[in-house]
């Protein structure tokens, strides 16, 4: 291939294979067109040789890109296929029930990545809430749940928004997956007005519709809430 | 010539220098012992004189104490001594109340005093009532200990303070000691003591060190439960329950340290407020039904009452729960300018 034709009109002193120095003289033509003086016919033949160039640079990458992208498209096709992942659980042994719960689940590919992001979000916001808790922005106590994001985000793809929740003092996780925003938690976590219990209850007494907090007193959820169950959800 | 006698002289002077040369004698450095270390010495003698005695709590043995205050305890009396138990308050305050009944003299120790409304049931109804219901048959000797009230920045649930809630039953002693001496001196008189005894502690006071006097480094130091202690005299009498914050006045104030809650020592208290005439209390629980509360219904009932130029005030923590917010915390509980503010309202300055 000729070392010419640098870009559209520039006239670069070139070596072209006929072996003439031309001025942005095109590969390719032999001859000069009868009638022209030779360096305008050089300068021609380069345009010429240089669109040319051009123009198959340009198909090639668009040939490339299409065969990407269909590529791309198998690919995602191949996958589409099992996008869904599906999990057995055991079977219950049951007692005066007629159905137990389901032995099989399926997990939608739009579902696994909003609980990973779930997660995600609850693993940045412990881990700040670590680092702030270190330089005594946060003070008295402070349980984090991070490593431990997997158990909150379950519970709440298992459950509905409506269901009742409570949990002991770990329990930012769980504040998060019942709808508390990542602000109002670590506005409350700095004891600032802005959280949700107005900075008054700090990191195990945080609430909102349907999450009856985390607690102080270890197993003290249990009485507050395993117990009047039955009343509750008549 | 002069020299000469100047020469024999020196040598006799320092002669006699020598033979006038004593001893040279300082009084020893006074011995700094924090409230933590005193409570610690406290149960270590009581330990070692009685076999009888032994502690248990969640911590208390193989982690030194959740706040170290029985570090060392468990490496020297061993498992049967020291004992952890699991988290499970109204299950390890049965059983030491029992074991108090069978004889032994345990110390029972909460974390905070918080978690003892978990085995609230346990000290009250098992231990303290016992000795009047079995007609003077059954002694319960037991120690609750812990510490007790607010904290820094724990927030509703682990700040209340309990000097109220225990005071008020009958069958149990309640002490509330404040620096190292009164420390040592209530814990020993509490575990030789046969009837069950609350001893109120404070986390923010264990690291704090105070002069301890020698007589508080014997082996039978005991301070008698149910004395107050004047601790400066002045012409203004001022109660203190828990004095964790030191006071400067241009006035001269009568500071009184209650030590013990229950048996309540009146006759120190009316006699301060014969000489003074004037009465501010000072605790860190909620004003309605405190100490506080008790201390001038007391003093209106007795020979007191006549010599009181004002109505006495009391400065007690806000009626709130704990908030967690620092500046709310700050402001629910007593501060200096709370004090000053009712000394002088008192005062009418």
């Amino acid at each position: 291939m000729s070392q010419c034709c640098a870009g559209p009109a520039s006239i670069t002193r070139v070596h072209c294979p006929d072996g003439a120095t031309c001025i942005g003289a095109p590969e390719g033509d032999a001859e000069p067109r009868p009638g022209l003086p030779a360096v305008v016919t050089g300068r021609r033949r380069h345009l010429q040789h240089s669109v040319k160039n051009m123009l198959a640079a340009f198909i090639s990458r668009v040939l490339r890109r299409v065969a990407q992208k269909s590529a791309r498209r198998v690919l995602v096709a191949s996958r589409k296929s099992s996008n869904d992942a599906t999990f057995e659980i055991k079977k219950c042994d049951l007692y005066l029930l007629e159905e137990g719960p389901p032995v099989t689940t399926v997990l939608t590919r739009a579902e696994g990545l909003k609980y990973y992001r779930m997660m995600l979000t609850v693993r940045r916001m412990e881990l700040k809430a670590d680092q702030l808790y270190k330089q005594k922005f946060i003070r008295g106590f402070c349980h984090l749940c991070d490593g431990q994001e997997a158990c909150c985000v379950g519970l709440e793809a298992g459950i509905n928004p409506s269901d009742h929740v409570i949990t002991s003092y770990r329990a930012h996780g769980v504040c998060y997956t019942r709808g508390l925003s990542v602000r109002s938690i670590l506005a409350e976590l700095t004891g600032r007005r802005g959280g949700c219990a107005k900075g008054k209850g700090g990191s195990m007494h945080m609430y909102t519709k349907n999450f009856y907090g985390g607690n102080g007193i270890v197993g003290a959820q249990e009485s507050c809430f395993l117990l009047p169950l039955p009343w509750v959800s008549m | 010539m002069a020299a000469v006698s100047g020469l024999v002289r020196r040598p006799l002077r320092e002669v006699s220098g020598l033979l006038k040369r004593r001893f040279h004698w300082t009084a020893p450095a006074a011995l700094q012992v924090t409230v933590r270390d005193a409570i610690n010495q406290g149960m270590d003698e009581e330990l070692e004189r009685d076999e009888k005695v032994f502690l248990l709590g969640e911590e208390v043995a193989q982690y030194d104490g959740a706040y170290k205050v029985s570090r060392g305890l468990w490496k020297k009396y061993g498992d049967k001594r020291i004992i952890d138990t699991p988290i499970s308050e109204m299950g390890f305050a049965g059983i030491a109340v029992g074991a108090a009944m069978a004889g032994l003299r345990p110390i029972c120790e909460f974390m905070t005093f918080n978690f003892s409304m978990q085995a609230i049931d346990q000290v009250i109804n098992s231990a303290a009532k016992t000795y009047y219901m079995s007609g003077g048959l059954q002694p319960v000797p037991i120690v609750f200990r812990g510490p007790n009230g607010a904290s820094a920045g724990v927030a509703a649930q682990h700040s209340q303070c309990f000097a109220a809630w225990y005071g008020h039953c009958p069958g149990l002693k309640v002490v509330s000691p404040w620096n190292s001496e009164d420390a040592k001196g209530l814990i020993k008189s509490a575990i030789r003591d046969n009837n069950p005894v609350v001893v109120l502690e404070n986390e923010l006071m264990y690291g704090v060190p105070f002069e301890f006097p020698p007589e508080a480094q014997s082996k039978d130091f005991l301070i008698p439960i149910g004395k107050a202690k004047i601790e400066r005299q002045g012409k203004k009498t001022k109660i203190y329950r828990h004095p964790s914050i030191l006071v400067k006045f241009n006035l001269e104030v009568t500071v009184i340290n209650m030590r013990t809650i229950r048996p309540m020592d009146m006759e120190t208290i009316e006699a301060s407020v014969m000489k003074t005439n004037h009465l501010v209390t000072v605790e860190g629980g909620w004003p309605q039904f405190g100490v506080g509360a008790e201390i001038c219904a007391r003093i209106m009932e007795g020979p007191a009452f006549n010599f009181l130029d004002a109505p006495a005030v009391r400065v007690t923590g806000a009626d709130v729960p704990m908030p967690y917010a620092k500046i709310l915390e700050d402001n629910s509980i007593p501060q200096v300018k709370d004090i000053i503010f009712a000394i002088k309202k008192t005062l009418n300055i």
